[in-house]
């Protein structure tokens, strides 16, 4: 079990990973996720406590967001750091995930 | 917190993989020197013999020009290799080899000549043996091209992992070489030609072996004209002509100890002399073959500026390559009187009783020769050009000479062994006080021996080395390189990125490396903060892997694939990889 927030209201479903998303933790987390995704259409991904992710969170929010098209809704991703922003663009993120920058 | 380790494991696992070879190399050129002669003097004679004897100050010279062009060349490439410039490896790569073969070339016509038109009157007045010796030069003379040239090439195939097809070819040669001496000297008595044909044909079987590797398409090294760079030329003889001196004053000194030895003692002394050093030429092959390994490491490390490996290296050396080669010196000196008897049956013929005394005293000079030959080229990588021609000529001729002719008229022929002892002594000492002047104490640790230019490479506090040898160790990479970066005072995007990439690539290599084959694999990882610049090094002994064809092949076939790796290479500002000695490096610049 991770320590990751959720909380539901309505078909949106706010999840809130802590510390990291990495190889080990990012299986968990997806896990944790798919469990609670029944009359789910949107979920949000809260990343204001998450401080590093590497390419195995990447891997998790793709899987997610496919997960999500199948049901015929999709993910968001908000509160991201700088770092984790800059790693989005390196890989062409954004163009398959929503990501609502802080302003 | 993991306990930080560093990278000594790899560098003594590494020093040992190529000693072999490099041992087998130095051995070869013994074995066929003793093949040689029991051929001539079993087969055809003593003048045959004599002849043989003769051409040896001729080996001194092709050797030495050799020892130049290698040594020069091997110093230079593994420089320019630890500092990533593969343009400049290229073009050292090539105006070695055109240098070699055009030198070669004119050694060649001058064998010819001497041999062809008989000028050999400077070497002996002789009438019996001249005309053998001319047709040993003939012989010899279709040889020289591939030796030279042969002699070029294990450097650069120990730099692409191909040391073996260098042991390879040295078997090959030995076994030819026996083969072609029975035929062209007991088959078809073709008496001193026979002996140099032998031996010549069997280089260019030599030579043919490890070129093989540069016409296949594994090498990354290519020769081509537009890469020779006459400034590289002139920078390989620079740097390999204090090795190459050497072997000059060697010269000077061999005859010098021999006319000493002759009016003090005798000729007898001069034979008992000449027969101890010939049955210890094949033992020097270790400390050769030290040497070679110990230059190979560190031009590396002073290319790298990676002050940790030269301390590793030299610390091996005094705790490995001296036990190893002392232990072999007590087998020597025990077995000095079988070894004697090898050439010499008779014990009351004054030559034995000196013979093993020169086997009991010379092999001490042995140990003293790695120290010495280690910090010598330390001090030639590093540009210490007025200690390295110092050294050069206190051990190639003045130390000898000198003790020699005090010691030679009270102790004999033993007075000639004990200096070249001396003699060892004396550099090592001038390594230390050279030491001891830079750091004002006396050496006491293997980093204390060591005097580097000022501001080489980084500090103890500016570089953290990680050891991964599974994923569990991975995923404490970054945090590790991200608090090392904190404490530096780095700032946050740098240090994220650098524990990302880090973590990324061992990730990958932990995951499709280690599980290629059933060994036991490790990556050391190192951080470097250095000038503003934070330098990320990458190294696995997993099978050859270069990860930007990993970027390229997954550009087609799918955007995310090789996430990991794109998002190493996109964060650094500049990605080289290597495949050194059978490692792969990858060097990352943030």
């Amino acid at each position: 079990m991770s320590d990751t927030g959720f909380s539901k209201q309505g078909t949106t479903l706010t999840v809130t990973p802590r510390d990291r998303l990495d190889t080990v933790t990012s299986p968990v987390v997806e896990e944790e996720v798919l469990q609670h995704l029944d009359g789910v259409k949107l979920v949000i991904m809260d990343f204001s406590q998450l401080e590093y992710m590497s390419s195995g969170g990447l891997r998790m929010l793709l899987t997610l967001e496919q997960q999500m098209e199948d049901r015929g809704g999709h993910i968001e991703v908000i509160h991201a750091n700088d770092y984790i922003l800059e790693v989005f663009e390196m890989v062409g993120f954004f163009e398959v995930v929503k990501v609502i920058r802080d302003k | 917190m993991r306990k930080q380790v560093s990278s000594t494991d790899t560098v003594i696992w590494l020093m040992f993989r190529i000693l072999p070879v490099q041992i087998l190399l130095a051995a070869v050129g013994a074995v066929n020197g003793i093949v040689s002669s029991y051929f001539a003097s079993n087969y055809v004679g003593t003048h045959a013999m004599s002849a043989v004897g003769l051409y040896g100050p001729v080996t001194m010279l092709f050797s030495a020009v050799s020892t130049l062009l290698s040594g020069g060349s091997a110093i230079l490439v593994g420089k320019y290799m630890g500092k990533n410039d593969q343009d400049r490896v290229q073009k050292v790569f090539s105006v070695n080899l055109l240098l070699s073969a055009g030198i070669a070339c004119l050694f060649t016509v001058l064998l010819l000549l001497l041999g062809l038109l008989d000028l050999t009157g400077f070497l002996t007045q002789d009438a019996l043996v001249r005309p053998l010796l001319n047709t040993y030069l003939i012989g010899q003379a279709i040889g020289v091209l591939p030796m030279i040239l042969g002699n070029q090439l294990p450097v650069y195939l120990s730099l692409e992992d191909r040391p073996n097809l260098t042991l390879v070819a040295s078997l090959v040669y030995i076994g030819i070489n026996i083969v072609l001496n029975f035929l062209f000297v007991q088959v078809l008595h073709l008496e001193a030609f026979g002996l140099a044909l032998a031996s010549s044909l069997g280089m260019w079987i030599f030579l043919g072996v490890q070129a093989s590797h540069f016409l296949s398409r594994k090498t990354k090294l290519h020769f081509r004209l537009k890469h020779v760079s006459w400034q590289e030329g002139k920078e390989i003889i620079q740097v390999g002509f204090p090795g190459a001196a050497a072997s000059g004053y060697q010269t000077i000194r061999g005859i010098v100890v021999n006319k000493l030895l002759e009016a003090a003692v005798g000729t007898v002394a001069i034979s008992a002399f000449a027969a101890a050093n010939n049955l210890l030429g094949i033992f020097w092959a270790v400390p050769a073959g030290m040497l070679a390994v110990s230059r190979l490491m560190i031009s590396i490390a002073v290319g790298e500026e990676d002050r940790q490996t030269l301390v590793d290296v030299t610390r091996n050396m005094f705790r490995r390559f001296v036990p190893i080669m002392l232990g072999i010196c007590a087998v020597i000196i025990l077995c000095a009187e079988p070894l004697t008897s090898l050439f010499f049956r008779d014990p009351s013929d004054p030559v034995y009783e000196m013979t093993v005394w020169g086997l009991r005293l010379l092999p001490l000079c042995m140990p003293l020769a790695i120290i010495c030959t280690h910090f010598t080229c330390f001090s030639q990588t590093v540009g210490q050009k007025g200690l390295v021609h110092t050294v050069a000529l206190l051990d190639g001729v003045i130390c000898v000479t000198v003790l020699s002719a005090l010691l030679v008229w009270p102790m004999g022929v033993n007075g000639v062994y004990l200096a070249n002892v001396l003699n060892g002594v004396i550099c090592v000492l001038v390594f230390a006080c050279y030491a001891w002047r830079k750091h004002h104490r006396f050496p006491r640790s293997a980093g204390d021996w060591l005097v580097l230019p000022e501001g080489f490479g980084a500090g103890p506090d500016a570089r953290i080395d990680i050891s991964v040898r599974n994923m569990d160790e991975v995923l404490t990479v970054s945090k590790e390189v991200i608090a090392f970066c904190e404490r530096r005072g780095i700032d946050g995007r740098r240090a994220y990125m650098a524990g990302l990439c880090l973590e990324e690539m061992a990730g990958n290599i932990v995951a499709h490396g280690f599980t290629k084959d059933r060994k036991d694999h490790r990556i050391d990882l190192r951080v470097v903060h250095k000038d503003e610049n934070l330098i990320l090094r990458i190294r696995d002994d997993c099978v050859s892997f270069d990860p930007r064809s990993r970027i390229e092949k997954a550009n087609g076939a799918g955007r995310f694939r090789n996430i990991g790796i794109k998002m190493a290479y996109k964060a650094a500002r500049n990605v080289e990889y290597q495949s050194i000695l059978g490692l792969n490096v990858l060097t990352l610049k943030l």
